[in-house]
């Protein structure tokens, strides 16, 4: 980190206008040097369709998740659907709200798949697709990141980020 | 046999198997009719889902293995790689009124790869509480039996063998239905489950093969995320066991001799076996402890009855997991032979001088020692430490540092047991 200060400062020494630039692009190059954490959104939303009016607990959003239980709280049917393993907000969901790791949760799901007791919720393969099916049907239940979220869908519960 | 060697032979072997290929392709062939069905039909969805183990492993001595006639597990001295490699391979296709069907082939390095068809079964999930499942089941014996074959949902590179071994493979699936019962009281979740069947098979440890019928049990756990606990009462009424040829040579003899009676006391088919089974745990943050305690008594006749328990407690450091165990077995047969041996030499030994009689007596004792000899020579208690270490990477595999003291109490006796193993599970909903 220091090597690659020192040598911006050797290269750019000499430019006086520069001394501006020199300056920003120190910084930079300091914070490239800094691990990168991937681009987390502030916030997790739990989403589901405009018309569903039904108030949700964390603890009963997991659980449904988890395959535990199929109904709302006020007694409809729910049937949860999964982002795309591969962003980021599926193994911030499974750590902040399932309160799993993400090779805990495969154990889990790997448990009931190959003994038959159960299914992990579909997967849904792009968040575009994912916010135009749950806010066409109430008994969709989803999640995305603040960033990704629109408002044609309802949103039931924000989740602010703690860095863990 | 250098480790490339063993990768040579092994793959040969596997290609070369009728058995393998045949079953393989079988099992493709239906499965791509049940996707060309699934797929002109929009409510239909087809799942394949599959696993494996590498494992190698390294035993300083057997001494344990060979000291009461029935190893404790399926090492041999020196390093090997065919205990614990196996693969698994499962196709689902399900209707999304809840009907489905899965089979399930599993390849052992243990049984030289021979593909087994180890599930196979319908099952019809009702509004999510209820799961019936008809076929061919593996059979919730213990807490980690049903999915025992899965390397990478549990931490240890294999399950306590004092525990989970094959001496009991007469219990380890059925034929039959199983109905699963799931609900939940406030944030505690239920899940009760009941089954009926039977089963058959070959090669098991104290016989040629293996009939049972009308086995049933239920299993009741509950858990609220943080801690479980598991209840499991099973039973096997009526288990049939066809001798070894030296096992029935002996009850051959006995007859002859006039011992029927003995004999059949003796004899290992018609048993009634009962399996008991407690299990319970804590998940902290991330530490946790688990512990197990069984117990399965075989009703009589020469295959022992077994309580065993472990405790396995760890922390998981991010993708590291390190964790500490220990596991007990005492196994022992309940010598209801003896008396009435010792009964009849007691009433022969006031005639004694008859050369008939004396002969007579001389062969019951032989016999009454033989009995004692075989009732102590199976009686033992096994214990095991085991240490451990995980890593699990971004993708769902994992790879598995362990180390295990065996230890032979009774015969003071004491091995090393050094393993390495990779885990992977693979697949996905469609």
């Amino acid at each position: 980190m220091i090597y690659l200060v020192s040598r911006s400062t050797l290269f750019l020494v000499d430019l006086n206008k520069m001394r501006f630039n020199y300056c920003s692009i120190s910084i930079s190059l300091l914070l490239s040097c800094l691990p990168l954490k991937p681009v987390i959104a502030e916030e997790l939303i739990v989403i589901t369709a405009k018309d569903n009016p039904v108030n949700i607990a964390i603890a009963d959003v997991a659980r449904i998740f988890l395959g535990k239980i199929n109904k709302y709280p006020g007694g409809e049917d729910v049937i949860p659907l999964n982002l795309n393993p591969a962003d980021p907000s599926y193994d911030n969901f499974a750590r902040v709200v399932l309160k799993k790791t993400p090779s805990q949760l495969r154990a889990y799901w790997a448990k009931r798949v190959f003994t038959g007791k159960g299914r992990p919720p579909k997967v849904i393969s792009t968040t575009e697709e994912l916010l135009e099916l749950v806010s066409k049907d109430k008994r969709y239940l989803s999640y995305i990141d603040s960033e990704g979220a629109n408002h044609n869908v309802r949103w039931v519960i924000v989740i602010k980020n703690n860095d863990s | 046999m250098g480790l490339i060697d063993w990768c040579k032979g092994h793959i040969l072997q596997i290609y070369s198997r009728g058995f393998l290929l045949a079953g393989l392709v079988k099992f493709l062939l239906a499965y791509m009719f049940l996707i060309g069905a699934a797929k002109s039909h929009a409510a239909l969805s087809h799942n394949i889902n599959g696993y494996g183990t590498i494992g190698v492993g390294y035993l300083n001595d057997d001494s344990v293995n060979e000291s009461d006639g029935v190893p404790h597990n399926l090492f041999d001295r020196g390093v090997q790689y065919d205990v614990d490699s196996r693969f698994g391979i499962q196709g689902t296709v399900a209707h999304d009124n809840g009907l489905g069907f899965t089979g399930q082939l599993v390849a052992l390095s243990s049984e030289d790869y021979d593909v087994d068809l180890e599930w196979s079964y319908l099952h019809f999930n009702y509004a999510n509480n209820l799961t019936i499942r008809a076929g061919r089941l593996r059979r919730p014996l213990y807490l980690h039996s049903d999915y025992r074959r899965i390397g990478y949902i549990y931490p240890w590179a294999r399950l306590p063998a004092e525990i989970y071994s094959d001496d009991i493979r007469f219990a380890s699936s059925i034929d039959g239905l199983d109905i699963i019962y799931q609900f939940n009281v406030s944030q505690w979740d239920f899940n009760a489950e009941i089954y009926y069947g039977g089963t058959s098979g070959r090669d098991i440890t104290f016989g040629e093969g293996y009939t049972t019928r009308d086995d049933y049990g239920l299993v009741l756990d509950v858990g609220n995320g943080l801690v479980f606990f598991r209840l499991g009462y099973h039973r096997s009424p009526r288990v049939e066991i066809e001798p070894l040829e030296s096992t029935q040579a002996l009850f051959d003899g006995l007859t002859f001799a006039g011992f029927s009676e003995v004999a059949s006391d003796l004899s290992i088919s018609d048993l009634d076996v009962e399996f008991y089974d407690f299990a319970t745990g804590i998940t902290y943050g991330s530490w946790f402890v688990n512990a197990e305690i069984v117990n399965y008594r075989t009703g009589g006749g020469l295959i022992p009855d077994d309580a065993s328990w472990y405790i396995n407690g760890g922390k998981r450091f991010g993708r590291f997991t390190t964790h500490i165990s220990f596991s007990e077995r005492r196994r022992r047969i309940k010598d209801t032979f003896s008396p009435p041996i010792h009964a009849q030499i007691e009433q022969l030994t006031p005639l004694a001088g008859n050369p008939v009689v004396d002969a007579t007596i001389a062969g019951l004792t032989g016999l009454a020692q033989g009995v004692k000899s075989a009732v102590d020579d199976v009686k033992s208690k096994h214990q095991s430490y085991t240490l451990g270490l995980r890593y699990d990477f971004n993708k769902p595999m994992s790879l598995k540092f362990e180390y295990q003291q065996i230890h032979d109490k009774d015969n003071k006796l004491r091995n090393d047991l050094f393993s390495v193993t990779f885990d992977f599970i693979f697949g996905g909903s469609k």
